[in-house]
């Protein structure tokens, strides 16, 4: 197990260096440069190319790609070109506030999506079945803006019980009442696509198992109905979820770019886009340089996990 | 195996229960709120006024900030020497006077009681450090631009090779400076330069490195000022929270704390209307165009109609589309009138050329070019255009008014005949589109200029000059205007920029749209404005 898990780090180390050149390429690709952006007319042809020397944006591609990769590996991530703050603060100031908002989505999205899942299995083909199949698919598919537009209209426009936006109320000391209160509109929008989800997964996968042979062996032998489902079906039956919950990871840290940006959530998934809008380039290849390395990190740990709960499986 | 099972039993019943408690949690939460959530949100908060953009604010540093949020907000940490208002009058605010006898030596004399926040005195040492630091190369800077003009430095507002000080700046005493330029200038280019100018420390910042001094922690975040409030907490996509300098020498703020809160805009209004945002601000945070009578008939807010200052409009590319009649038939073909009229509900007013109605060089003497299609159609017919040729119309998105607009302009330009392409850009791509002259009709909104040279459009090559026009005659007279001292002779001169702008059309002017203000009624001073929105920030109170 632990060679397995040495060699796959290893691997690791060349992938996230393809993923960054790629990265770099397409991001230097893109239209426009950060100069650009600036829209003061009183600023001369000398003046913005004096900028794009300062910010090295005059340099071959291949030597400001070495440059970067140097300054990484003496672990600086280099400096905004927006805020001209360090990337690796501005990634670090980011980080808590998503992984508070879509850990808590997922586990909401889970709550939800469990029980209903496992009831919509057991009575395949039934009206509650049927029902629950379209509130899922409801979730599915209503888009987040739209759901998180429509919810702040009703909760803070209408009733006026819930914030419309940000982490905390501006001006108060933000205690632990208000801050949850933050968090219901914008955990709500996303756990409902992530619940629509789930019960489709849990659905199909304990319903692959319902009919295998073990289960009729343990009816046979006289166990409730209810044991039989919640602990022989099910236990094997949430194996592949493992796997979609392990590929969710990398979007924990990733952060919800709609949903951030209607609720003003100050996570990672804003920071991208307007790193995108301002073509702020050391940010995005270190958001990506993030995204990368967590969708190794995510996949190495499902495989580990997998070993655990289903012993068939064996790493050498 | 037995233990296993009742572990996975207890396991699943927990979470079960875990959800239901969840369920029931929610609902108290929602319903606890109900009681509290007023007070909540009221209470102890009436000391704080927050403002609401929807922009994220970039660097805030004092002699880097590029963005008009951040130089607002810079601006009121860091009092620059003067402050335009909406009338276009320029209000002393570090500097208590500016004088000349001769508009080539101009005598400024600083506020007598001007002083840091860590208690030190304001003094023309750090105004000499200032304008030293944004003449110096090395330094990443916004520079010193139209202040070229100043003796002792290069065409792009910097200092020669080897030189350390910028000459032109004379230190008289403490309070006392002169600035002397190369030729005669108008004392209003002057101050209307100044405003962008914002004097930074010298005992603080004067032993760091030059060429790293944009990354410096002081510069993200200044601990030391000069302005009615001081910087408590910058976080530029989210908010930036300031707290009152209680020892500012325009007096001590009557708020303490001062938010700018980043909201996007179709979440703006509904903030206005619960309370959490206290009013927009206009230049950086409009109101959407359609939620204008919402906005005007919420209980809790009242509405301060706009002028229009800033302006939108269309550069030909004078390469592909050469022929000024043909650019004209352009013109005579978009039915301005009714994208006013409809899209813009009449909050929008005509203009041709690059002076807004409030500019005091606007050349009124000028005839507008109305709505004519059949006129448009025989021009067209008369310079020969091919009518099977694609017109690309480059449009940057975000303004959602903007790309309707754009929409109702090229269906006006199909009905005479033409074959126009909407291509919709992001911005930074739509900027590189423009300098490349990649398109042959360009949207873009222009901010509005204090002073009336417009060479930086349609000189020869300028950085903005898209439309990649040029005209010596025209060259000559931009020439002129930049230099000449007497605001008599200039408006002389910029009357026949526009009168040759207008027939050659290098740019159109589509319409200059108000932006409304909203302010909430608790506040009792302070409201919207376009500009100088924030010169009596000091005296902005909230009902408690």
């Amino acid at each position: 197990m632990v060679p397995y898990i040495i060699r796959r780090l290893f691997i690791a180390i060349p992938v996230l260096f393809g993923v960054t050149i790629v990265n770099f390429i397409i991001i230097n690709m893109a239209p426009g440069n950060p100069v650009d952006m600036y829209i003061d007319p009183n600023t001369s042809q000398e003046q913005l190319n004096l900028r794009k020397e300062q910010l090295g944006l005059n340099d071959p591609l291949w030597l400001q790609f070495i440059h970067w990769l140097s300054n990484l590996m003496h672990g600086n991530l280099g400096f905004s070109f927006s805020t001209y703050e360090p990337v690796t603060k501005i990634i670090l100031e980011r980080i808590g506030p998503t992984f508070e908002l879509m850990l808590l989505a997922l586990l909401v999205g889970l709550l939800i999506a469990l029980p209903i899942g496992i009831i919509s299995a057991v009575k395949q083909y039934s009206k509650l079945d049927y029902f629950t199949t379209g509130i899922s698919f409801f979730g599915i598919s209503i888009p987040h803006f739209f759901l998180g537009l429509g919810l702040i209209y009703f909760f803070a426009v209408k009733l006026q019980i819930l914030p419309a936006g940000g982490r905390s109320t501006l001006g108060s000391e933000g205690d632990f009442l208000d801050k949850v209160k933050h968090l219901i509109l914008p955990v709500l929008v996303l756990a409902v696509g992530i619940a629509g989800q789930y019960v489709r997964y849990i659905r199909a996968s304990l319903l692959e198992v319902l009919g295998q042979d073990y289960l009729r062996t343990a009816r046979a032998k006289g166990l409730k109905e209810f044991v039989v489902t919640n602990k022989h079906a099910l236990k094997n039956a949430l194996i592949p979820i493992i796997t979609i919950i392990g590929l969710e990871i990398p979007l924990l840290l990733g952060g919800a770019v709609i949903t951030e940006q209607v609720f003003q959530w100050p996570g990672m998934g804003q920071l991208t886009i307007q790193s995108i809008m301002s073509r702020d380039y050391p940010t995005l290849m270190a958001l990506n340089l993030l995204t990368a390395f967590m969708v190794l990190f995510a996949n190495l740990l499902t495989d580990i996990v997998y070993s655990f709960v289903d012993p068939r499986i064996k790493y050498k | 195996m037995k233990k296993v099972k009742v572990k996975f039993l207890t396991i699943f019943s927990i979470a079960l229960l875990l959800f239901l408690s969840a369920c029931s949690g929610a609902d108290d939460a929602s319903s606890t709120p109900k009681e509290t959530g007023k007070g909540n949100t009221q209470a102890g908060l009436g000391d704080t006024i927050i403002v609401g953009i929807s922009n994220a604010v970039g660097s805030i540093n004092p002699i880097n900030a590029t963005d008009m949020a951040a130089m607002t907000i810079s601006s009121i940490l860091f009092n620059p020497f003067f402050e335009a208002s909406e009338t276009m009058e320029f209000l002393p605010k570090l500097a208590d006077s500016l004088e000349t006898t001769d508009n080539q030596a101009f005598t400024i004399k600083l506020n007598q009681k001007a002083q840091w926040t860590d208690g030190k005195p304001v003094t023309t040492e750090d105004v000499k450090f200032t304008f030293d630091t944004l003449a110096n190369p090395d330094v990443q800077s916004t520079g010193l631009k139209t202040l070229n003009v100043i003796e002792g430095l290069d065409d792009e507002g910097h200092l020669p090779k080897g030189e350390k000080t910028v000459s032109g700046i004379e230190i008289v005493d403490d309070k006392t400076f002169v600035i002397h330029t190369k030729k005669p200038t108008d004392p209003n280019y002057i101050k209307g330069a100044l405003i962008n100018v914002r004097t930074i420390p010298s005992h603080i910042l004067k032993d760091k490195d030059p060429a790293t001094l944009h990354q410096d922690p002081f510069m993200l975040k200044p601990t030391v000022s000069d302005g009615a409030y001081a910087l408590k907490d910058f976080s530029g996509e989210t908010h930036v929270e300031l707290k009152a300098n209680p020892s500012y020498y325009g007096g001590a703020p009557k708020t303490e704390k001062l938010f700018f809160k980043v909201v996007p805009s179709a979440n703006l209004t509904a903030q206005l209307q619960t309370g959490e945002v206290h009013m927009n601000y206009p230049a950086v945070g409009p109101i959407a165009i359609q939620d204008i009578e919402k906005v005007k008939n919420m209980a809790n807010v009242e509405t301060i109609d706009g002028k229009g200052y800033d302006y939108q409009e269309i550069y030909f590319n004078t390469k592909t589309i050469d022929d000024p009649k043909m650019r004209q038939a352009i013109v005579y073909a978009i039915n301005r009138p009714q994208l006013v009229e409809k899209l813009l509900k009449g909050k929008a007013e005509i203009i041709d050329g690059p002076y807004t109605n409030p500019h005091p060089y606007l050349n009124k003497s000028l005839e507008k070019y109305e709505y004519d299609p059949e006129k448009a159609k025989k021009l067209i017919k008369e310079s020969g255009w091919d009518k099977s040729k694609t017109i690309r119309f480059n449009v940057p998105v975000g303004n959602q008014v903007r790309e309707q607009a754009a929409v109702i302009i090229a269906e006006n330009l199909k009905a005479v005949g033409l074959n126009v392409q909407v291509q919709k850009y992001d911005f930074p791509t739509h900027m590189q589109k423009g300098a490349k002259h990649d398109f042959d009709l360009m949207f873009l909104g222009i901010p509005y200029q204090i002073d009336p040279d417009v060479s930086t459009f349609y000189f020869t090559k300028a950085p903005y000059n898209f439309a990649d026009y040029s005209n010596s005659q025209l060259d000559e007279l931009l020439m002129q205007g930049k230099s000449e001292p007497n605001p008599e002779n200039r408006k002389v001169i910029y009357d026949q920029v526009q009168e040759i702008l207008h027939e050659d059309l290098p740019t159109i002017t589509l319409y200059s749209d108000y932006q409304m203000g909203a302010v909430s009624k608790k506040i009792k001073v302070g409201e919207p404005k376009q500009f100088g929105m924030f010169y009596n920030v000091q005296d902005w109170e909230i009902e408690k």
